[in-house]
């Protein structure tokens, strides 16, 4: 960072010696053509004078023409901040043209330099300085879009990467691999007392982790597909924990084939199970509802447990899997969704889920 | 101990996995009797009525964990663990770093088998000082990096353990070698120092007021000024207590 700032300042001095030697050639071959005999050295401290003098107050405009260049300022009020400056530019220019001159025709023994009738001066070099500031910052402005124009694109970029590193993450939490070696564990122990039962838990394992695993899976799909994945779950939690788990699902006909978000349902059950522990000695009882309201498709999943205490942001926050919920909703219908979280009447709590009933479409 | 019998707890959430311990036990003629606890308060209720030898402890359930169990049992007289876990990178590595053993599931019975050895021969050699260290030193690690912060915290009601959510803790007050949990009407003991336990918990939700006081942040109605810089806070119930102007700094990131 700090060398690209030196670099640019060296460019800039640089560009401003090539323009005073490109002045001096044009001035004194002027003079030559026009055959007139003025020492080359006047002219060049003429040239190189005023490119000093102009290249010390460009750099105070810098800063100025930066600062009054605020994120959506108008064309017409970055005009009006600088139109009383040029005037202030074009002054300070001519006196410090004539200070420099005055200093280096004392140093190279030139006598005392004459710049005739300064009031004049300021009315001539007036036009060109005009056009100078006006270059400057003209080119100051270039620079500056382009470079945020720049870094709004690596941002962009940016967070196109952060997006799909989420997406990964959403896919990780499916395959809990938690859920994936408890099962395995139950398994292993169903196997010794029903291998019938071990086999079917086998199967069901390995469709699960199927569907998971798909890489085409659409992001929709129809509830009756997800109520399939979720049901593949469920058998594996009830074997785990049948003596304590009660599970109902209530999906009525007419939303068997509304489109939902692949995959949606899983974690919203797995939170409740998870956080819906109703205490020793207790059933835990989680329902699962779907319902068609007003256009709208509403997805309910209820626990029995100790429910929730703070703000529903505060909540979803704090649980992996609701966020995770919340994005993929946002993800796909905007603002057109809702998940809301509430401590039931009876205890425990309701996740809902609402969002734009439609049927799927077949691809 | 009369002779080398043992007697073994099951603590597991699962049922299956509870019998597939118990079938791998009732193969081996050492074992005087069987206990199952489905989570972590039986567990300790089983420990305290029953004292079994050895422990066979899952790590994830809900409520109290397989951690929060082997913290709440008093180290002098604590059962061998096993821990058992069906993935979790962390606490297999803290497993390994401090020596204690362990079972990831699902394990065979030749696995398993290994592991009763082991216990045995540890209650056998009477290494129960070593392993203890051992133990100890797997909690200040576990305690020390567990990403997420409890919600519930065990307590001693006197006749039993409690879970007592977070929310409903007014305040903590350090007493002789104990602290004082203050929740409403009711005060429960836990056994741990102040700054152990500071460490535990959100600081945005608990913030350490005095040398020997944590104020839940959501019951402080106000604040009044006091001498020495000192603060007098006044909690939603009327309580006072004293903010000390060494902790005065605790209190600023809540200030408009």
């Amino acid at each position: 960072m700090r060398n690209v700032r030196w670099r640019s300042w060296a460019i800039s001095a640089g560009a401003l010696g090539v323009i005073a030697l490109d002045r001096f050639a044009y001035r004194y071959l002027d003079l030559l053509s026009n055959g007139l005999h003025e020492s080359p050295i006047h002219v060049l401290v003429d040239e190189v004078t005023a490119a000093a003098a102009g290249g010390l107050l460009l750099i105070p405009l810098l800063f100025y023409a930066r600062r009054v260049r605020r994120p959506g300022v108008s064309l017409g009020s970055l005009v009006l901040r600088h139109a009383p400056v040029v005037p202030v530019f074009s002054a300070a220019h001519t006196t410090l043209n004539y200070v420099f001159r005055l200093g280096a025709y004392a140093a190279l023994g030139h006598g005392r330099y004459d710049y005739g009738i300064l009031s004049y001066r300021y009315l001539m070099e007036f036009p060109m300085d005009v056009i100078v500031y006006t270059v400057f910052v003209g080119i100051v402005y270039f620079i500056d879009h382009a470079r945020e124009t720049r870094d709004r694109e690596l941002k962009l970029v940016q967070l196109e990467g952060e997006l799909s590193r989420l997406r990964l993450k959403a896919l990780e939490s499916q395959l809990q691999p938690h859920f994936l070696f408890n099962a395995l564990n139950t398994i292993s122990s169903v196997m010794y007392e029903d291998v019938r039962a071990a086999d079917t838990m086998i199967a069901g394992l390995a469709d699960l982790l199927r569907r998971s695993l798909r890489s085409d899976a659409a992001a929709e799909c129809a509830l009756h597909d997800e109520m399939d994945t979720l049901e593949l779950y469920l058998q594996i939690m009830r074997a785990r924990f049948a003596e304590r788990l009660t599970i109902t699902t209530e999906i009525p006909d007419e939303t068997r084939n509304a489109a939902v978000p692949t995959l949606l349902l899983q974690p919203l059950v797995e939170n409740a199970l998870r956080h819906g522990d109703p205490g020793p000695d207790k059933r835990a009882e989680v329902v699962v509802r779907a319902r068609r309201e007003n256009g709208r498709l509403l997805l309910d999943v209820e626990d029995n447990g100790p429910g929730v205490a703070g703000t529903p942001e505060d909540v979803i926050g704090r649980g992996v899997g609701l966020a995770n919920s919340q994005r993929r909703l946002a993800q796909l219908y905007g603002a057109d969704q809702r998940l809301s979280i509430a401590n039931r009447a009876t205890g425990g709590l309701a996740v809902r889920v609402e969002i734009p009933f439609r049927h799927l479409v077949a691809p | 101990m009369t002779d080398d019998r043992l007697r073994v707890l099951i603590v597991d959430d699962e049922r299956p996995a509870r019998q597939k311990v118990r079938r791998f036990l009732a193969a081996d003629g050492e074992i005087e009797a069987v206990y199952e606890a489905p989570d972590g308060l039986r567990a300790l209720e089983i420990i305290r009525d029953e004292s079994p030898d050895l422990v066979f402890l899952d790590v994830q359930m809900p409520g109290l964990d397989g951690f929060g169990v082997a913290e709440a049992l008093d180290p002098d007289v604590r059962p061998h663990i096993v821990f058992v876990t069906a993935f979790d990178q962390y606490a297999v590595r803290a497993f390994d770093v401090h020596a204690v053993d362990y079972l990831v599931k699902p394990f065979d019975e030749a696995r398993f088998r290994k592991a009763l050895a082991r216990a045995k021969a540890a209650q056998a050699s009477r290494t129960a000082r070593g392993e203890r260290a051992r133990v100890r030193g797997l909690l200040e690690d576990v305690q020390s990096h567990r990403p997420t912060m409890p919600d519930r915290l065990l307590v001693d009601a006197g006749d039993r353990m409690v879970l007592l959510p977070l929310d409903r803790i007014d305040r903590i007050e350090a007493a002789k070698n104990y602290l004082r949990i203050h929740a409403g009407r009711d005060c429960f003991r836990l056994r741990r120092t102040i700054s152990g336990l500071e460490d535990r918990l959100d600081p945005a939700r608990f913030v350490r007021i005095s040398r020997s006081e944590i104020v839940n942040v959501a019951r402080i109605a106000n604040l009044e000024p006091w001498f020495h810089g000192d603060r007098i806070v006044v909690l939603t119930d009327g309580t006072k207590t004293r903010l000390s102007r060494r902790y005065r700094d605790r209190l600023d990131h809540f200030a408009p």
